[in-house]
């Protein structure tokens, strides 16, 4: 893979939409980053095409449906814009021109507002990247439209969470994560609420760039039902985590409370977070009962997630909210108005 | 008969026939005319290579029930907003010929022989 200021050459990977002719290519660089390419109209070249390379955040907001066709080539650099012929490109492989500075004024070869990846012709084929399945959960009884959200707010925590931890296990993912998390956690005060909220946030939006949660639908009836579409194996270990809680609601109980009594005692819940335990003997039972409560919880990677954490206490806190956020989600399921189930319709995402 | 020589297997088994209903087509004028309905490959331009022989032997249309928004989106893109200035209104039926509808309303239509498609235009309207 080339590491130079520009790309030289790319790969043919798809045509998303044919419309008379190619209009819209999908293309990887020399540099391995994705491109996207729109047919345009040039005196010089037949078959031409005008490309930009963009960082994978960016191309997968397009994706997604987060942002239109425009908005990806607006926030490109100017250095990363490229013309070619499509007649040229026998192999698949695809020489690049740079496009200079002036050329970029013409806004002829520019997408307008308003095309999103749901209008493509052809089905994105990269299913391994971007696999996104239907979930469903079965409602039942009386729900105020409170409710719904505060419902949404906790399966969205959760699934941010577990796919964040998740990808800590990841080789090629580790490192920037890791580090992305460990800012995100530094980056608190853990001293009420808002921290909490922040830190779920702030995981969600970096999953967002991946496999982020989408509310599909809401079938408001007795019963009803409500519809996710994300991540297969994050929603299948959601299942299970708040089926586990089920079967052990009080033993979980007991431990989030031994451990929230430590943290009131020590007056640590509003503590600056650079204040510690009172003795290290309570630090090192605290460390302990917080990986049980973990480990019962099902927190993927929890070692690593304690290594993220500056302290003890913050590891006990961040665990805790974790707790409280699954605690909520098993209270609809043990009112009788949901009901968790494994059940994953496997669609995979392909036209955004 | 179909209007232009098809491959061999084109249309496949699975694409349909047509039951009445309205498409739209991006025109170049006010007025249809035939060339405005010619498939790529009638036209002698390339073939990607990931489109198979049976789309690029097409007619590109859009089932006029879509939302006027996602085909009117299409004109984003530079070479179709600067080679298409109208949109035709096409009734199309049983008579029309073959076709294949995907999720996002966009048509692949093999016509017969026998179809008109300008006297079959209902309407031209202009693009913004």
């Amino acid at each position: 893979m080339r590491k130079g200021r520009e790309a030289t050459s790319a790969k043919f990977i798809q045509t998303l939409v044919y419309h008379d002719g190619p209009q819209l290519l999908l293309l990887e660089s020399d540099r391995g980053l994705n491109m996207l390419a729109v047919a345009i109209d040039r005196d010089d070249m037949e078959n031409a095409f005008f490309a930009c390379e963009m960082r994978e955040k960016v191309f997968n907001k397009y994706i997604h449906n987060k942002a239109d066709l425009g908005f990806v080539f607006r926030s490109t650099p100017r250095n990363r814009f490229y013309f070619f012929s499509l007649d040229d490109s026998g192999d698949g492989n695809i020489e690049l021109t740079p496009a200079h500075a002036n050329e970029l004024y013409n806004s002829e070869y520019w997408p307008g507002p308003g095309f999103f990846s749901y209008s493509h012709t052809h089905d994105i084929i990269q299913g391994e990247r971007y696999p996104s399945v239907s979930q469903a959960y079965n409602i039942d009884g009386s729900w105020e439209p409170s409710e719904f959200s505060r419902f949404s707010n906790k399966i969205s925590d959760i699934y941010a969470f577990l796919f964040m931890t998740g990808r800590l296990a990841d080789a090629q993912s580790a490192q920037s994560d890791r580090l992305l998390m460990k800012g995100i956690v530094s980056g608190r005060l853990w001293q009420g609420g808002g921290s909490y909220i922040g830190f779920y946030d702030e995981i969600a939006s970096r999953v967002s760039e991946f496999n982020p949660l989408e509310l599909d639908r809401i079938h408001y009836a007795s019963p009803g039902e409500i519809v996710f579409r994300g991540e297969a194996q994050v929603f299948a270990e959601i299942s299970q985590t708040v089926k586990q809680f089920a079967e052990n609601t009080e033993e979980l109980k007991s431990r989030y409370r031994l451990l929230n009594g430590i943290l009131a005692k020590e007056k640590l819940k509003r503590a600056d977070k650079s204040k510690g335990f009172s003795s290290r003997a309570l630090e090192d039972q605290v460390a302990y009962e917080t990986n049980l409560l973990a480990k019962s919880m099902r927190i993927p990677e929890a070692e690593k997630l304690r290594e993220l954490c500056e302290s003890t206490v913050i590891y006990c806190k961040v665990v805790l909210s974790y707790y409280r956020r699954v605690e909520a989600l098993n209270t609809f399921r043990s009112e009788g108005r949901l009901e968790v189930a494994a059940t994953v319709n496997n669609e995979s995402m392909g036209e955004g | 008969m179909f209007k232009e020589v098809l491959p061999a297997g084109c249309p496949t088994q699975d694409d349909g026939i047509c039951v009445g209903k309205y498409v739209l087509r991006f025109i170049a004028g006010p007025q249809a005319t035939p060339q405005d309905f010619l498939s790529h490959a009638a036209l002698k331009k390339p073939r990607p290579k990931d489109i198979d022989l049976c789309s690029w032997h097409s007619c590109s249309c859009w089932d006029a029930s879509v939302a006027e928004h996602k085909v009117l989106g299409m004109l984003a893109l530079p070479r179709l907003r600067k080679r298409y200035s109208h949109v035709a209104k096409m009734w199309i039926d049983e008579k029309a010929g073959r076709l294949r509808v995907k999720d996002t309303g966009h048509i692949d239509l093999w016509m017969y022989a026998s179809f008109d498609p300008v006297a079959s235009t209902k309407k031209v309207m202009s693009l913004p």
